[in-house]
């Protein structure tokens, strides 16, 4: 493994960072205000995907409350986190693009939707949401003696990340709308955790360098026995920015991190982590959380073998 | 309603010690395991098994002709998740690393054949690269009257920000999407650089000489059990075409 190639890709870094910055609480919001921005979206999302969203079977479990629409289409809001689903209810290969598309084209189609469903609308002044990625979703087939035909676009996804004050937030994609071949909304999701406007305070941020060397280190850490050669590689570099977890999660604060993601190339295996760390002396996510084990209890497939 | 097997390996200390493999241990493993396992279990389908670790073994997939027991595990439930690091071979068999050589260390695809005359009908596989997106037929004899392979065309990543995925697809799939649709979106996060696959296998009728009917395929109309339709098995005399659907970025 090539430390100081990985050394060098982490810290090729190009954000402006900041001395310091501030560390923001969350807006909390009850089920019920959830729900109410649900309903709103329901109504910009038919118009989206040219259906109507105005019936639908509510059922509110613990964790998230459901949404049955017509025509298959349904909706999830995760309580603990406000992030949004939207499905219109496509079969995954109907409504195919009959031509492939440019990625400018598809950008534009994306943005519109963003701007046509007021999804900017709720953000905050010092917020705001821009263009990050474009996915695409193809198909295609082979018969028996090996002839390949064209790959189909299927879908494509425009993938928006939310900035607070220029910082971006990291995490899963801010908002993904999923753009079906006759330029209809096929899907969204959304997971914007906003602040609640007080900067609880002031944190010192920690530069770029002295974090791509605490990964390097992490990194050589976790292959230190790796006898063979092994490459790792850190293709995007590290990134800078508030972090939002995954949706079903409560976070209380908004704090500065770095991140990085790893590909590592073993003899036989492939392998892909991605490694976050705070951006200020004091940890205030739970960034390393251990992982859970497993439900099962330790059981051994040879006793339950021989039991039965 | 359906019935579910897991297959999951967080720590691979045996086969780092054993020299067979450099791969780390991953984090996330039972994260996303137990998220599958419980939003199954919680819509009422039926967990047959799961195994952890050193309880997974390469025979729970081989084909009981070629000295496995897929019978009792694989082949014998409807929906099998497994999750550990993977690639493909040179001639695009999926491989895919155990902790214990019960009897091998690995798996190759080259000896599943999976859905003959049992159950599988949908494979799931948070494992990197286990598609080789050049030669995706080098998956074809897997299919047995399996439906569905679904799987990744290059890495997939285990970090604090894909640790739900697992209860992402099994929410997709008792939401009512399709079991295609299911994995792509429930693994994709829109920012972590996961690559999904979905592979099937079609008739005549589908391949359509050449002029796909992508209508016809599992990938457009296979749900789970319990939440849509689910199409029957097409033995391997049947099979004229394999079909397979990818994101990338």
């Amino acid at each position: 493994m090539d430390t100081n190639q990985l050394m060098e890709s982490l810290a090729s870094f190009k954000q402006d960072v900041p001395t310091e910055l501030g560390v923001l609480e969350v807006r909390r919001s009850s089920v019920d205000e959830l729900l109410r921005r649900l309903r709103k979206l329901l109504k910009s999302g038919g118009e989206a995907c040219d259906k109507a969203f105005d019936r639908g079977q509510w059922t509110t479990y613990e964790d998230r409350t459901l949404v049955r629409l017509p025509q298959g289409a349904f909706a999830v809001v995760y309580h603990a986190s406000g992030g949004v689903k939207l499905s219109a209810g496509l079969a995954p290969m109907e409504n195919l693009f009959k031509e492939p598309e440019s990625r400018a084209v598809l950008m534009q189609r994306a943005e519109g939707f963003v701007k046509d469903m007021g999804l900017q609308d709720s953000l905050g002044r010092a917020e705001s949401l821009t263009f990050e990625r474009l996915w695409q979703i193809k198909a295609a087939a082979a018969d028996r003696s090996g002839k390949v035909i064209d790959a189909v676009l299927c879908r494509a996804v425009g993938a928006f990340r939310h900035h607070i004050d220029g910082i971006p937030v990291l995490g899963p994609a801010s908002v993904a709308l999923k753009i079906a071949g006759d330029g209809s909304l096929d899907a969204l999701s959304m997971l914007m955790r906003a602040p609640a406007g007080e900067v609880l305070e002031m944190a010192k941020l920690l530069h770029p360098e002295r974090v791509a060397r605490q990964m390097t280190q992490r990194v050589a850490e976790r292959f230190a026995q790796a006898k063979g050669g092994i490459k790792v590689e850190c293709r995007d570099g590290l990134r800078f920015g508030y972090l939002s977890l995954p949706k079903r999660k409560q976070q209380r604060l908004l704090a500065p991190v770095y991140m990085a993601t790893f590909d590592v190339t073993h003899e036989q295996e492939r392998q892909g982590f991605v490694l976050a760390l705070p951006a200020t002396e004091k940890s205030y996510l739970p960034l390393e959380a251990p992982g859970a084990e497993s439900v099962v209890a330790d059981t051994s497939k040879l006793s339950a073998r021989r039991c039965c | 309603m359906a019935s579910f097997g897991i297959d999951a390996i967080r720590y691979f200390n045996h086969a780092r010690a054993a020299g067979v493999s450099t791969a780390d241990d991953l984090t996330y493993t039972f994260n996303r395991g137990n998220g599958f396992d419980g939003k199954l279990r919680g819509s009422g389908h039926s967990r047959s098994f799961y195994w952890a670790n050193t309880d997974c073994w390469e025979t729970d997939v081989r084909d009981a002709d070629q000295g496995g027991d897929d019978r009792s595990y694989v082949d014998n439930v409807d929906l099998f998740w497994i999750e550990t690091h993977g690639n493909h071979t040179s001639d695009g068999q999926a491989r895919m690393l155990f902790d214990t050589p019960q009897t091998g260390w690995r798996t190759f695809s080259g000896n599943w054949q999976l859905g003959e005359n049992w159950n599988a009908e949908w494979v799931m596989a948070y494992s990197c690269k286990t598609v080789d997106r050049g030669n995706v037929a080098g998956l074809w004899n897997i299919f047995a009257g399996l439906h569905i392979y679904c799987g990744a065309w290059d890495n997939m990543y285990d970090g604090i920000t894909t640790d739900e995925c697992g209860e992402d697809v099994a929410d997709n799939l008792v939401h009512g999407h399709t079991v295609s649709e299911a994995w792509h979106d429930g693994v994709s996060d829109w920012a972590v650089d996961n690559h999904p696959i979905t592979v099937c296998v079609g008739d005549a009728a589908t391949w359509n000489n050449g002029s796909i009917r992508w209508d016809r395929s599992f990938l457009n109309r296979d749900h789970l059990w319990g939440h849509g339709n689910v199409d029957p098995d097409l033995p391997p005399n049947r099979q004229a075409c394999i079909l397979w659907r990818w994101t990338e970025g």
